[in-house]
């Protein structure tokens, strides 16, 4: 089954050769983008305020499918560089922290997935394994880093990482629907 | 969707005063520093020399004040909640009771420390942003990445992304902006429904937006391969970053700060 789905991916016509420079301006591009998706946020009903839903994984995921986990980084750093510069983080550098390794374990899961198994039940598959590493690096990173460092003393903590984590599963499924959604209309344009 | 009200990135403001004229690397090195110090502050004298620190910094940058707390309002349920939580679950002395819970003295001064942290390290932030342009932060984090060329960091890639992305920004948003009102012309509805409802109502957003950016990329590429770009090596630049007696001062009161800060640690443990 999988030799012959190999051999059918070998037959198919090989994209272009991509140059480096043109991954390294798709990467700045796509961090662009999902700077430009930050401002599309709106609070999740049922959340407290500071928990927005933006869409800006989006770009990250599509660049990490297209060009390979570590595009996918690059986007997150570019993103969250962006994010730092714009003043928008209104926690000091927590807010970029936790906004990088968000991204972080989301793309690099599911691009190494998707990699692996170049088709559309790897994609799911890969949303679906990214969802979950991102829930689960970012519950240890809340309860450990982030939440301490916002003050949140230890007694506190499991109620706010629970609702991060309902937060975040929240985001991450509704990321990785758009995700599949656009990168199936994408695909044409991205084999370079 | 409160998109696309000022297309300017950041929030620098122009200005002529010491902050703004030092150089970018000392500028992010001095922020570095001041949260790393930051959190190894325990004691209320640790506190008055950073909270001192950073008013000196404000001062000097000649920003308004307002400007600097514009931000504040999204973390303020945040700070209370911090305050509210350090100080009625810090066990101590009693210093109120509200109902079932009990507000102590230690929870008061934790809780205070917290809150002040927190807004420290927001001040810091934003004065970098508001002191420096986002071309000139990128070419500070580039200098600085750039002893790390030799364990493998790619730091003139990373900051011509960065360029790259900073550049484009106020192009794709207007692009952004465009395709949404294309679209809400065609009937999209972009404002209401269920969380899934409006996040299937980004597609029609999405889509065009990648496709342009993706379009405008390989132009890009196509440009500058065609000029024969071939990365960092031996580029000259048009603005060379240049450090002055300024950057020295700035550099040697951050260091006296830290260890001030550091070594109450030691001299006045809690």
């Amino acid at each position: 089954m999988l030799s012959a789905r190999s051999a059918r991916e070998q037959a198919a016509p090989r994209p272009k050769a991509t140059s480096a420079l043109r991954v390294l301006i798709r990467v700045a591009m796509l961090g662009a983008v999902a700077f430009v998706l930050m401002y599309a946020e709106f609070i999740l009903p049922g959340f407290p305020t500071f928990l927005q839903y933006d869409p800006s994984d989006v770009p990250t995921l599509i660049g990490g499918f297209a060009m390979g986990p570590v595009a996918g980084a690059l986007v997150a750093g570019v993103k969250a560089t962006l994010f730092f510069l714009s003043g928008k983080d209104e926690a000091g550098a927590i807010g970029t922290a936790a906004n990088l390794t968000t991204s972080l374990a989301f793309v690099i899961t599911a691009s190494l997935v998707y990699a692996r198994l170049h088709t559309k039940r790897g994609a799911l598959l890969g949303l679906g394994a990214g969802v979950a590493s991102m829930v689960a690096v970012m519950a240890v990173l809340n309860y450990y880093a982030f939440l301490p460092a916002y003050g949140v003393p230890a007694e506190g903590l499991i109620p706010l990482v629970k609702t991060t984590v309902l937060f975040n599963l929240v985001k991450g499924l509704l990321n990785s629907g758009l995700t599949f959604l656009v990168y199936k209309k994408m695909s044409p344009l991205l084999h370079l | 969707m409160s998109m696309l009200r000022d297309i300017t990135i950041g929030q620098y403001l122009s200005g002529s005063s010491v902050v703004h004229r030092l150089d970018p690397r000392t500028k992010i090195t001095v922020v570095g520093v001041f949260m790393i110090v930051l959190f190894t502050a325990i004691n209320a004298q640790a506190y008055v020399v950073l909270v001192g620190f950073a008013v000196l910094s404000v001062v000097l940058a000649e920003v308004p004040p307002r400007m600097l707390f514009r931000g504040l309002r999204p973390v303020l349920f945040l700070l209370m909640l911090t305050f509210a939580l350090q100080l009625f679950l810090t066990r101590g002395h009693v210093l109120f009771t509200l109902g079932p819970l009990v507000a102590t003295w230690e929870g008061l001064r934790q809780g205070i420390f917290m809150v002040l942290r927190l807004l420290l390290l927001l001040v810091m932030a934003s004065l970098l942003t508001l002191t420096t342009s986002p071309v000139s932060l990128t070419d500070g984090l580039e200098a600085i990445l750039g002893p790390f060329r030799f364990v493998g960091v790619p730091a003139h890639e990373l900051a011509m992304m960065m360029t790259i992305a900073l550049r484009f920004i106020p192009t794709l948003m207007e692009e952004a902006d465009k395709i949404m009102k294309a679209q809400m012309a065609r009937g999209a509805d972009f404002e209401s429904g269920n969380p899934i409802r409006r996040a299937r109502s980004l597609i029609p957003l999405l889509v065009p937006l990648f496709v342009s950016a993706f379009r405008r990329a390989d132009e890009l590429a196509t440009a500058m391969e065609s000029r024969c770009y071939r990365g960092g090596h031996k580029r000259t630049r048009l603005h060379r970053l240049r450090a002055t007696g300024l950057d020295a001062y700035a550099a040697a009161v951050t260091a006296g700060m830290a260890l001030i800060v550091i070594g109450l640690r030691w001299w006045i443990p809690l």
